[in-house]
């Protein structure tokens, strides 16, 4: 299968498994940052459970994750490979699936990003963040705000430059959204230009068209979504002093990665951390109501919040 | 020593009053409010809480994909954490489709089981979700009944029918010996139940500190609370949560036959928990 290069995150990126949602590199001639190869994974040393655990990292810092009835994923210590060995025919969805995902979140570590748990659409000519745990709803903000024109930066890892020239800088990954089937019908979101995965998963995979290929963006404000079910709980506090630190590095996707000692991360991550929050005008605990009828107009005051502050 | 104590329940029998009262007891007989989240007592299904054991999206994985690796989470989570961890579980003690126990033994440290008449449950869970009583008796009754479908933060909750659940729980193979707490008695004497509890946990409380966290969750002071501020916890499904907080209940609320048939479909259980 010949290759074909393609822009992720700013990178120059090789691949062998076809990556149809982004944009090709028009960059300049540099060689490739990543390369995608096709190949064999091997088994891991250490596992002798049933149903193995899908994560490790083998000696070496090789990291390993497999769904087995999926694919399996390898990259190096340095980032600059993955290996793909498909179950799956390579140009099922559900194989490319985990790329922008967990393989995304490791691929930052080893390249000195800051991967942010938040979902990220540009407004003005900035980046607007919303982090959270998994089923808060940071997709759902997104979307909406999508849909009344806005640019999708990221959806689900936001991928920031703790180092780039003139301060940390937000780079737009896949242009996907995952998004549930309910929240995606509200919004209006047309099933027929959805990804058709192979297997039963429970989100739809909805492509943003024509996005994923612009600049990095500095980064006006990171939302920390959490739900409430009583509008007497709603509220948006400022994030302030040391909990600002705090606050990123909680939302940090797969924190517990970073943690591992096998993994070497942790002055890394707690430097950019700090180098990201002293950078951002704004961080706010934002703690929200479930509330699809209300999201529209919800949406519509915090973008015209950020471009009246722009 | 780490390891899970898992806090189970079958949906609307009490699971969240108990939690309360740990929250309170652990912090030493406070009071409670309920605008802010207690996190003693994570819940087990807890989408995140997976995702970070095991390093994977759950959005990638198929619901069935998932319920295989949730040995391996809480495997992974009780080798990270340095402590005994509470968890709230709704599941049933029921193999994943893989064949092993989603709750191993070889984590567990102890369980805790509330267990409540299931014509009482029957009520709270039509007026929780919404149904007619005659759903909420199906449900009971199903051997494939799943909570959690429709609540995006956590993954789906396989409970099965209440004599199922309370029977894999109770008699359930190579796990420690189950501490059953009735929710009739929690009702009679919190004081006393929660002191149980507290013993089971290994946890030194004295006397003093068992009453005051069981007054501070009285069943009216709580409803007052929730009268005033509202309750972090209560779903968008019922204006209330701590709504009557009375055994029987069921006697104003269910017809004969109704009843007749919860009897039917449970008799045997209820007779081994004292309900006939």
């Amino acid at each position: 299968m010949s290759a074909e290069d393609k822009l992720l995150c700013g990178w120059r990126v090789r691949s062998e498994l076809p990556l149809p949602n982004l944009p090709p590199w028009t960059g300049d001639g540099r060689s490739a940052d990543l390369i995608i190869r096709l190949g064999k994974v091997a088994g891991r040393a250490d596992e002798s459970a049933s149903v193995p655990a899908p994560f490790s990292v083998e000696p070496g810092g090789v990291c390993r994750f497999e769904i087995p009835a999926l694919a399996a994923y390898q990259i190096d210590a340095a980032g600059n490979e993955l290996i793909v060995d498909p179950v799956l025919p390579p140009t099922a969805p559900d194989v490319r699936q985990p790329i922008f995902s967990t393989m995304l979140g490791i691929l930052c570590f080893r390249r000195g990003y800051f991967p942010l748990h938040a979902s990220c659409v540009r407004i003005g000519d900035r980046a607007v963040a919303f982090a959270g745990d998994s089923g808060v709803g940071k997709s759902t903000l997104a979307a909406a705000l999508v849909r009344q024109g806005y640019l999708l930066v990221a959806d689900d890892v936001t991928v920031i430059d703790p180092n780039a020239p003139g301060g940390p800088q937000v780079y737009p990954s896949a242009p996907l959204l995952k998004l549930d089937p309910i929240v995606g019908e509200r919004l209006g979101y047309d099933e027929a230009n959805d990804e058709r995965p192979l297997r039963a998963l429970r989100k739809r995979c909805v492509p943003i068209a024509g996005e994923g290929a612009g600049a990095p963006l500095p980064l006006a404000a990171i939302y920390h979504l959490s739900t409430v079910f009583d509008p007497r709980h709603e509220r948006c506090d400022p994030v302030h002093g040391t909990q600002r630190v705090t606050a990123l590095h909680r939302a940090m996707y797969r924190r517990r990665l970073a943690l591992r000692r096998d993994m070497g991360l942790q002055q890394q991550t707690f430097t950019a951390a700090g180098r990201i929050a002293a950078t951002i005008p704004e961080q706010y605990y934002l703690h929200r109501r479930h509330d699809l009828e209300g999201l529209p107009g919800f949406a519509t005051a915090l973008a015209r919040r950020h471009l009246g502050g722009a | 020593m780490t390891g899970f104590y898992w806090v189970v329940a079958y949906p609307k029998s009490g699971h969240t009053w108990l939690r309360l009262a740990l929250w309170s007891l652990w912090k030493g007989g406070v009071s409670i409010d309920l605008t802010r989240s207690a996190g003693l007592t994570p819940v087990a299904a807890s989408r995140q809480l997976f995702e970070d054991a095991l390093m994977v999206d759950s959005a990638d994985l198929t619901a069935d994909e998932i319920d295989c690796l949730r040995p391996r989470q809480f495997e992974r989570e009780a080798a990270e954490v340095g402590s005994p961890q509470l968890r709230k579980v709704h599941e049933g003690w029921l193999p994943t489709p893989a064949g092993e126990p989603m709750f191993p033994p070889s984590v567990t440290l102890g369980t805790i089981y509330v267990a409540r008449d299931p014509r009482d449950v029957a009520v709270s869970l039509s007026h929780y979700f919404g149904w007619p009583l005659d759903a909420a008796i199906a449900f009971l009754a199903s051997p494939d009944a799943v909570v959690g479908r429709n609540a995006p933060t956590q993954l789906r909750q396989p409970v099965s029918s209440w004599s199922r659940h309370v029977e894999s729980w109770l008699d359930a193979p190579g796990m420690p010996q189950p501490l059953l707490v009735r929710y009739e008695d929690m009702i009679t004497d919190m004081s006393a139940q929660l002191g149980r509890v507290a013993a089971h946990l290994g946890w030194e409380a004295a006397p003093g500190t068992v009453t005051a966290a069981a007054a501070a969750c009285g069943f009216e002071i709580l409803s007052a609370a929730e009268r005033g501020g509202g309750f972090i916890d209560r779903p968008a499904s019922t204006d209330r949560f701590f709504r009557r907080g009375v055994a029987g209940g069921w006697r104003d609320s269910l017809t004969a036959a109704q009843a007749r048939g919860i009897e039917l479909d449970h008799g045997r259980v209820m007779a081994r928990l004292g309900y006939l």
